[in-house]
């Protein structure tokens, strides 16, 4: 009796106040400022992008930024789920099935990622197969931020001719 | 089983569906059939995210070099409409619960003239690139002072393309919802919702939602590389 007079109940649906909406939206406003301050801040503490460098990969501080940026962005994402999307205080099912298919995300993502993100660890040549290539153009390609050209690496005359592009 | 007559502002209420016991099942099952859709929403986009996790990992330098081209700027401006948009549209529902119909129509229009703005700021951004050969796959020629280096840049083209497909599928995304946000417009002119009948402008308000969750991570991760 208890299921059959929940069924039968009015449709009556949390309303959430007003107040609720604009503090949310005023927290989402902030994080986006913290995403783009931090990306400046971490972007002017190190040197500019060097895609003709020594294919060293990402720095500390790129790595760094690339963890406060999903961090923040996975914090604005869960109060937009949570309040925007009524999960809060909507059914607790909804919930469930989009912690449900989440989970499924991380094994998606997890498996996928553990080649790339390995690689090198047996074979250094393997982690940025591209850098030698990185080296010869880096005399011809000029950082469009950066006011003088960038000047020819005297590495890049060194390099073997085996390892000579084929663009 | 007879349901009391419950009218929404003198006009007869929607006819609840024989299939269900009461409003609040028929209301809950399709906000359930409309979260169960988003997840498939979730899972389609998480293709392209790992795909766009994997090329950064093997060539994050050329990932580096190759969003310099975009401009910060923009991709903030666009993501201010479209959380304000969200906020447009969480109120829109809130004002359909409370049966505010001219309050429903303002905040309905408001969010579809929010993504509007959204979508020409995206045609600036995406024309400054067209106009330079910076086009995604087999297009790709880039030409002019500042574009020209990355014709040298091994995979920079892989990156444009990430970027042209991601942006395009959310863009495309933005447009069913200004169709369907336009529907529902038309639909509370009429005064069609209320207190016990809003699910429809609550399962649009979810998809708008999710649109904003997509931009929200495609943000940093495209125009915030440093």
């Amino acid at each position: 009796m208890r299921y059959r007079e929940n069924l039968m109940k009015a449709a009556t649906h949390h309303v959430t106040p007003l107040w609720v909406y604009l503090a949310v939206f005023g927290g989402l406003c902030l994080l986006t400022l913290a995403t783009v301050g931090q990306s400046l801040v971490l972007g002017a503490l190190q040197p500019a992008p060097d895609p003709w460098g020594d294919g060293g990969g990402h720095s500390f501080l790129t790595n760094l930024s690339i963890a406060l940026a999903l961090a923040i962005a996975t914090v604005k994402a869960g109060l937009v789920a949570l309040f925007f999307m009524h999960l809060l205080h909507g059914e607790r099912f909804n919930l469930a099935a989009l912690l449900g298919s989440l989970f499924f995300v991380v094994i998606f993502f997890g498996l996928t990622l553990i080649d790339p993100l390995t690689r090198g660890q047996f074979n250094p040549e393997e982690a940025h197969p591209l850098a030698p290539q990185m080296n010869r153009i880096g005399a011809r390609f000029q950082h469009p931020a950066s006011e003088d050209p960038a000047e020819p690496e005297p590495a890049a005359t060194e390099l073997p001719p085996e390892t000579a592009p084929v663009l | 089983m007879s349901q009391p007559l419950a009218t929404i502002s003198g006009r007869p209420a929607p006819p609840l569906a024989h299939h269900f016991e009461s409003m609040k099942q028929q209301h809950d099952s399709a906000v359930l059939g409309m979260w169960v859709f988003l997840l498939t929403e979730i899972l389609l986009f998480s293709g392209l995210f790992v795909g766009y996790a994997v090329y950064r990992a093997l060539h994050p330098e050329v990932f580096q070099a190759a969003s310099q081209l975009l401009d910060w700027r923009m991709g903030m401006l666009n993501t201010f409409v479209l959380l304000t948009s969200s906020l447009t549209m969480a109120l829109a529902v809130r004002a359909a619960q409370l049966g505010r119909h001219r309050q429903l129509a303002l905040l309905l229009a408001s969010t579809l003239a929010l993504a509007g703005v959204f979508l020409v700021v995206k045609y600036f951004e995406y024309s400054h690139k067209l106009h330079r050969g910076i086009a995604p796959g087999f297009w790709f020629s880039p030409h002019g002072a500042e574009a020209a280096g990355l014709a040298d840049l091994p995979y920079a083209r892989n990156f444009f393309s990430i970027y042209f497909v991601m942006t395009a599928l959310h863009g495309i995304h933005v447009l069913i919802g200004m169709a369907a946000i336009g529907w529902l417009l038309a639909r509370a002119r009429r005064q069609d919702f209320g207190g016990e009948y809003y699910y429809p402008v609550e399962c649009v308000g979810l998809y708008w939602h999710l649109v904003d969750l997509v931009w929200i991570y495609l943000f940093p991760l495209l125009y915030l590389i440093d």
